[in-house]
């Protein structure tokens, strides 16, 4: 709660958008919670319905807990011809979920987009903000493997 | 001025009028769906294009600007074309097929054929059949078939919130509810969300309408062109034959309304060029048409309610007053019609009855409020009472008159509805309001006073400065009297003819209970229980009271007669016959006319005697009466009848006949939201349910007042769980 008073107060001072203010509350909490963005509406005077209207339109937005780490397929045009489904299959069946959901461990979100504009690349999978082009199904085995690794480091397993 | 062309013909415009401001009034049709008059224009349907000389494609005539030479064609086959398609698009995702079926004329009637479409594909069973703006568009474009598949969005039907339903599948984003709630509310309710195929109107986080703190206005209803949105009383009531313009007298404000009548029955209102508020939009056609309502005279035989004909209620009537003569008193409610009162007070002077009493408390230096442009800024400070709840269109109408919105600071213990919408809500402790008006007035250095932080006065003072103050109180609530700073006053309340009942002629209803000569009591429009027994006692309402009487006298409402009745701000209001009393109800005047045609003996005047209001003394702290109960007016009230007696949707938005408990105090006695518990006074004990809520201070309760249940003004209590 102390973080949000000081988004609050900057967002007072210097003036800078709602959507800011949602991303950064989105950086520390990693989803926009019910009751901050309530706290949110009273200390700002910004109707809540106008909030929840801007939280739901982007997609960058998410108001359920996501993973620790954040996994998009991009599904663009480019990207589909070049074989993203398959490559989304594939992920799909590692994780155990579709896009949109969470594991059970809270370790991976899957997302799907529908272009990043980095077509020359394609198909993309971003994790974690870093970008990896033209993935095929066998490079995403591996590029998953590390991810899971670390986890498993994490736990001392 | 800017001269432009609309089909050839010349026009000129204003600056700042759009195309389609300027067909509207030279009678130009250009059809439109997400158009409406008093919102900001949104471009949305795409229905209102227009060619404009010069620009490479269409233009949408709501949100364009005229300029100077402007050539407008505003129905091209081309732009049809455009049109057409536009609506086909939109009808891909609205249920359609019963719009399109080249058998519905004759459907209506007789269905001639077997091929039946699924409710949900069609309008046979839609509520706004006949209103539909789609259905009169798909008539005037002639579409007999759209070649697009049709999307069914399967959302579920919000059923859950009292007074309309909303069935989203029947949306087409036109916007107009969002914006009613926005621009015309200030409510900010509803709002888009998602994006794309799947955006849906709706509250935040899906909240009920309830929670999502909306007022129940009904502008999100008034706006919607299709049948998403629909009142659930009069959902299958059909189209209304007839529409009257009257006034609503549920509220001291006297909104103007248009009451539809079918068959001669009301079956709704809607508001009239100004806001309206749930009691005028959703209050009034249900309260007319209550099953509950008393629609023939009731003659008490030991105990037995047996139905009696006028001719006999009247005689009966005229013999217990002419045996009471001046004995009898009589008690009326403030929201009868003026000439009702006239003729009571003719009544008074032939009869000889000269205990007349009005439901009301005298309120002294009483100032009416003018709405009138005053040219400076103004800051509303509100004191003890709930601006949204109790007046939700009083700031509307202020911000309209003002032509901004004025700063608006509450001061209350209570923290009730308006808290969350106010500039700014500053919470003293209870009887310690006019010590903080007084410092917050005040040019002394701010102090921490009754409760209000050092702080906070700063940040009042800093909202007040340089505008007009003005303190909008309810006399009701709290006696301003003690006030030292110079700011203008006004009181705000929900008694009507106030001017005429506050000449102080007349008496109060407590000045008739205790004066003891007086055996007879004739009760008309109050809901007033009598404080100790009387031999007999008349009672002319529209619903049944709580207590014994001896006659009922059934009377017409303000829907049902021709009449009026002065406002708030001073103005009459004339209010005029929308449909026949049902049964054999009668209008007031009728009933006393004839009453005083069968009294056949005269008496002198006497002077009325005026008795002042006496001022309530605060009791000091008593363990054994450990809480202080706060009484406020009931705005919700209707002849003496609280509305949520008789309406559930009320009962379900506004707690008033609740006692409001803080939740610490709950815990401690171990009482139950929603469960009955006893209170019990130095003078009085009954039974209310109780609703727990943080709104109310330790140590107090709250409740509106209640007449029936003792609960008459602030009092030390006591309470018990039953």
């Amino acid at each position: 709660m102390e973080n949000i008073e000081k988004i609050i107060k900057q967002y007072k001072e210097k003036e800078i958008d709602l959507i800011q203010v949602l991303h950064n509350i989105q950086n520390d909490f990693n989803y926009l919670p019910q009751d901050v963005l309530i706290h949110l509406s009273k200390a700002l005077h910004i109707p809540l319905s106008r909030i929840y209207s801007i939280a739901t339109f982007y997609a960058a937005f998410s108001l359920v807990p996501r993973g620790k780490h954040l996994c998009t397929v991009c599904m663009g045009t480019a990207c589909h011809v070049r074989g993203a489904p398959a490559v989304l299959s594939r992920i799909e069946e590692l994780l155990g979920i579709k896009p949109g959901e969470t594991t059970t461990d809270n370790n991976f979100t899957l997302e799907t987009v529908n272009c990043l504009g980095a077509c020359a690349l394609a198909p993309i999978v971003v994790i974690d903000g870093e970008y990896h082009g033209q993935t095929t199904v066998n490079k995403v085995d591996k590029l998953l493997e590390k991810y899971v690794r670390k986890e498993e480091k994490t736990k001392g397993i | 001025m800017i001269s432009i062309t609309i089909n050839g013909k010349e026009f000129s415009a204003k600056k700042g009028e759009t195309v389609l401001d300027v067909c509207r009034r030279e009678g130009i049709y250009i059809p439109t769906l997400c158009y409406q008059e008093d919102l900001t224009p949104y471009g949305g349907c795409r229905l209102c294009i227009v060619e404009v000389e010069g620009m490479p494609r269409p233009m949408t005539a709501c949100t364009l600007p005229v300029q100077e030479g402007m050539v407008i064609q505003t129905d091209t086959p081309r732009l049809k074309e455009l049109r057409r398609f536009t609506l086909e698009l939109i009808l891909s995702e609205h249920p359609y097929s019963c719009l399109v079926c080249e058998k519905k004329t004759d459907c209506a009637s007789y269905m001639e054929c077997i091929e039946k479409e699924a409710i949900t594909f069609g309008c046979k069973y839609c509520s706004a059949n006949g209103n539909c703006e789609l259905q009169k568009l798909v008539e005037e474009f002639g579409i007999k078939e759209i070649p697009y598949q049709f999307k069914y969005r399967n959302i579920p039907v919000e059923d859950y919130d009292p007074f309309f339903e909303r069935d989203y599948n029947l949306c087409i984003l036109c916007g107009r509810c969002v914006r009613a709630c926005a621009e015309l509310r200030c409510a900010y309710v509803i709002d888009f969300h998602h994006r794309g195929p799947r955006t849906l109107v709706g509250t935040a986080f899906n909240l009920s309408h309830i929670d999502a703190n909306c007022q129940f206005c009904g502008a999100c209803v008034d706006a919607c062109p299709t049948g998403a949105m629909r009142e659930r009383y009069n959902k299958y009531l059909g189209k209304p034959d007839k529409v009257i313009k009257t006034h609503c007298m549920l509220c001291s404000i006297g909104c103007p309304i248009n009451a539809e009548t079918r068959e001669n029955k009301i079956i709704g209102t809607t508001p009239d060029g100004e806001p309206l508020c749930v009691r005028g939009r959703f209050g009034i056609a249900p309260m007319v048409n209550h099953p509950k309502r008393v629609t023939v005279p009731l003659l008490n035989k030991n105990g037995q309610l047996v139905e009696i004909s006028w001719d006999d209620a009247l005689d009966i009537a005229s013999n217990i007053l002419k045996e009471y003569k001046d004995r009898t008193g009589i008690i009326f409610s403030h929201d009868l019609h003026i000439e009702t009162i006239n003729s009571l007070s003719t009544f008074g002077e032939i009869s000889g009855i000269e205990n007349l009493g009005v439901e009301i408390q005298n309120v002294e230096n009483f100032e009416t409020l003018c709405l009138a442009k005053t040219g400076k800024k103004i800051a509303i400070i509100a004191v003890n009472f709930d601006l949204i709840q109790d007046f939700s269109v009083f700031l509307l109408r202020i911000k309209r008159a003002l032509n901004e919105k004025p700063v608006v600071i509450l001061v209350d213990p209570i923290k009730t509805k308006s808290a969350e919408i106010v500039d700014l809500y500053l919470r003293p402790e209870p009887g310690k309001e006019i010590e903080v008006l007084d410092i917050l007035l005040s040019e002394d250095n701010p102090c921490e006073t009754g409760g209000i932080k050092k702080e906070e006065i700063v940040t009042a003072r800093k909202l007040l400065a340089r505008r007009e103050v003005c303190l909008l109180y309810n006399p009701y609530n709290v006696n301003i009297n003690g006030l030292n700073s110079q700011v203008k006053c006004y009181p705000i309340f929900g008694i009507l003819n106030f001017p005429i009942l506050n000449s102080g002629k007349l008496s109060s209803a407590e000045d008739i209970f205790e004066n003891d000569g007086i055996e007879c009591l004739y009760l008309i429009g109050t809901g007033i229980p009598p404080m100790k027994k009387y031999k007999k006692v008349i009672v002319q309402n529209c619903f049944l009271p709580d207590f014994d009487f001896d006659l009922f006298l059934p009377a017409a409402t303000f829907l049902e007669v021709d009449g009026s009745f002065i406002d708030l701000f001073g103005n009459e209001k004339k209010l005029y016959k929308v449909c026949e009393p049902p049964g054999q109800a009668r209008a007031d005047e009728w009933i006393i006319k004839n009453i005083i045609e069968r009294l056949d003996f005269e008496l002198p005047r006497k002077n009325h005697k005026y008795h002042p209001g006496r001022v309530n003394e605060k009791e000091k702290p008593d363990s054994e009466y450990p809480f202080y109960l706060i009484v406020r007016e009931n705005t919700f009230k209707y002849r003496g009848k609280v509305l949520s007696k008789i309406l559930t949707g009320f009962k379900r938005i506004h707690h008033d006949c609740r006692l409001w408990i803080n939740p610490v105090d709950a815990s401690r006695l171990k009482v139950e939201n929603g469960k009955p518990v006893k209170v019990i006074g130095k003078d009085f004990e009954s039974v209310v349910e109780v609703w727990i809520t943080d709104n109310v201070p330790e140590g107090f309760l709250f409740a509106y007042h209640d007449r029936e249940k003792g609960l008459v003004k602030n009092k030390r209590v006591r309470v018990e769980c039953l």
